[in-house]
């Protein structure tokens, strides 16, 4: 337990996982980088790179020793805190109850262990996000509802510790809020979002790029947004399909951004389009991307024979072989990265704490210092 | 247009603070006591037409000036100097801590004005009060590294006239060594502390804007590193004794890593942080 709680070893790790930090930022760390540099890093010190490779150094802050030089540490610093608290405690109870200028005293001795508390959570909180954390991304579309748990997510990936299960609520993306500056591609204002349980909205948020939501836990931060064209498809077998056929606005519009592809039938048509939200941006003659006449200029496909090719305006019903596609409207979607990070409230906590103890150390002074 | 002036009100705060350094240097060599009142006269006047520059950056853009390298080291270089100007005003007038201080002031403001930043609309990921929390404390805890420093020069000066017996006024109305030495001690203490709300804080805006709170980006990396590194000083001085010469070689030596923190992310790495990138 002396060893656990010694300064002399707080001290090592501190100065260890700092020599470490440097050198992950002297060799490129491959999974930090751009996958360009590193191999430009490579190539560069023929004969260091790969000595470095086989030691490891270039997925330092991915290896396991390091992982357990920050549990060192976590556990080092919790146990120094824990004495420092022991401490401070005995000097505490040990007071004169009259003495003011000792209860500032004391008060100062009582902020630096708050200090270490607050840091001990944060590090306490990170290494929870480490196992459990999770990572999923969704695309939503105007009305469309989602259900948070396993099987729901376009992508997916957890902490070693994560266990996917049902949240037990549900999202819907009830509209998006677009604005249409001029000269300018559009901009997203922010996705308004219901949260319902049992098929009731109990909560209702708006999250944007800068402040994403948070419900039961879990944190929707819209990632990419776009124009999504709704269409119907009406196959000669009967029946009806709505389908979200999205398409980017992220970089500045050009005829292939605004492209995207459609299977039908599972995959034996396949439907090229291309949206163009206002015919005249796209001819040089307006300045903003307001979908005021929007239509698909589309090409169906049928093996390698092109069926159909052509323009079909909002409300326009196309034919082919029997089958029918409307394009019955234009709305928007937004992709959220949905994150679980349960660490993320001691994280919080340890802030708030930490932030506490320095201000107690600043300006609760005695009279004369306890010790420098 | 409002640039021009923003360069012509910064070009003027580089002479007083170059003035200032050449007076403040004057003092140590000619070990004079003279100019004390033309430095203080000097250090308000830069002070005004550098928080007037600032202003007018602010009156540009539309927000605060931490969005690019520009508006970081302008802001920065007057941040340190508010500290100085804070710290004579509250404890004593000390002209040769400014020995330090002008050149760091000035060089960072001459390579801000070296710049021609452009305008751009603030990224939607800054709209969040998080920003404003994690860039006052980095300016706080930069301006608290630099006077560590700072005092830190001054008690290896001071250590140096005593040991050579320089007897002139000028050392004699300098604090005490234990003085300086405590004084360092204390702003990087306090250096320390903010540095860790400024990561912090750094971190939960980063998870709300990116969804990520550490991603091991070299801003971060670097920043991590000067913490340790404070954290290190600050212990060895508590717990081991380093006082005096070693605890200001210390500040020394954290101080050059904080400034390589900072240079570095400009001219060496791409990050997350490009908009500080010239």
């Amino acid at each position: 337990m002396r060893f656990i709680a010694s300064k002399k070893l707080a001290l090592s790790l501190i100065v260890l996982m700092a020599l470490v930090m440097a050198i992950a930022m002297i060799i490129p760390q491959k999974e930090f980088r751009p996958s360009q540099d590193y191999q430009a890093w490579l190539g560069r010190y023929p004969q260091v790179a790969p000595v470095a490779k086989n030691l490891g150094l270039d997925a330092i802050f991915t290896s396991r020793w390091f992982f357990l030089l920050v549990v060192m540490f976590a556990v080092n610093l919790g146990s120094c805190t824990w004495q420092q608290l022991a401490r401070v405690k005995k000097q505490t109870k040990s007071a004169h109850p009259a003495n003011r200028s000792l209860h500032l005293r004391i008060m100062h001795l009582w902020s630096m262990p708050v200090f270490h508390v607050g840091l001990c959570l944060i590090v306490l909180g990170g290494l929870v996000n480490l196992g459990w954390q999770m990572q999923g991304y969704k695309f939503l579309g105007e009305g469309q509802t989602f259900t948070d748990g396993p099987g729901e997510y376009n992508r997916i990936q957890g902490g070693p510790l994560f266990r996917d299960r049902y949240a037990g609520f549900q999202t819907r993306l009830d509209r998006v809020a677009m604005d249409f500056p001029l000269g300018d591609t559009p901009h997203f204002k922010g996705a308004y979002l219901s949260f319902l349980e049992d098929g009731r909205v109990v909560q209702e948020k708006v999250a944007t790029f800068g402040e994403p939501v948070t419900f039961r836990g879990v944190m929707f931060r819209p990632d990419e947004r776009g124009f999504s064209a709704l269409v119907k498809f009406l196959p000669a077998g009967g029946g009806a399909e709505e389908l979200y056929w999205s398409f980017t606005t992220e970089r500045q519009p050009d005829r292939e951004v605004y492209s995207n592809v459609l299977n039908l039938l599972r995959g034996q048509y396949l439907v090229r389009g291309k949206f163009y939200p206002n015919r005249e941006v796209f001819r040089g003659k307006a300045k903003g991307y307001a979908p005021t006449e929007p239509y698909l200029d589309l090409t169906i496909v049928r093996g390698k024979q092109v069926i159909f090719m052509g323009e079909i305006r909002q409300g326009e019903t196309i034919s082919f072989d029997g089958n029918r596609l409307q394009f019955s409207k234009v709305g928007y979607w937004t992709s959220f990265v949905v994150l679980r990070n349960p660490g993320v409230p001691w994280v919080f906590a340890g802030f708030a704490v930490a932030t506490l103890g320095i201000i107690g150390y600043y300006t609760l002074k005695p009279e004369q210092e306890v010790s420098n | 247009m409002l640039f021009k002036y923003q360069v012509v009100l910064l070009w003027i705060a580089v002479a007083c603070y170059g003035l200032n350094f050449l007076y403040s240097l004057a003092e140590i060599i000619f070990q004079a006591h003279k100019g004390i009142r033309i430095i203080r006269v000097l250090s308000y006047l830069g002070f005004g037409v550098h928080s007037a520059a600032l202003a007018l950056r602010w009156l540009e853009v539309g927000h605060g000036p931490y969005y690019n390298f520009y508006e970081v080291l302008v802001s920065d270089a007057w941040i340190a100097v508010l500290f100085y100007l804070f710290l004579q005003w509250r404890w004593r007038p000390l002209p040769t801590l400014g020995t330090f201080l002008w050149p760091i002031a000035l060089l960072m403001i001459g390579a801000a004005v070296l710049e021609t930043p452009q305008i751009r609309p603030l990224p939607e990921t800054y709209a969040t009060y998080w920003l404003l929390i994690h860039v006052l404390f980095a300016k706080f805890a930069y301006g608290a590294c630099l006077l560590s420093f700072a005092f830190a020069g001054l008690y290896l000066l001071k250590e140096k006239a005593e040991e050579r017996g320089w007897r002139a006024a000028y050392w004699r109305k300098l604090p005490g060594l234990e003085e300086l030495d405590k004084l360092n001690y204390r702003f990087a203490g306090f250096g320390f502390m903010v540095l860790g709300i400024m990561i912090a804080s750094g971190s939960i805006w980063a998870y709300k804007a990116w969804g990520r709170y550490w991603g091991w980006d070299p801003i971060e990396t670097w920043a991590a590193i000067s913490w340790l590194s404070y954290g290190a000083h600050l212990h060895l001085r508590r717990t081991f004794g380093w006082k005096g010469h070693a605890s200001a070689w210390l500040a020394v030596l954290n101080f050059v890593l904080v400034l390589f923190s900072y240079f570095s992310l400009t001219y060496l790495y791409s990050s997350v942080h490009e908009n500080l990138q010239p």
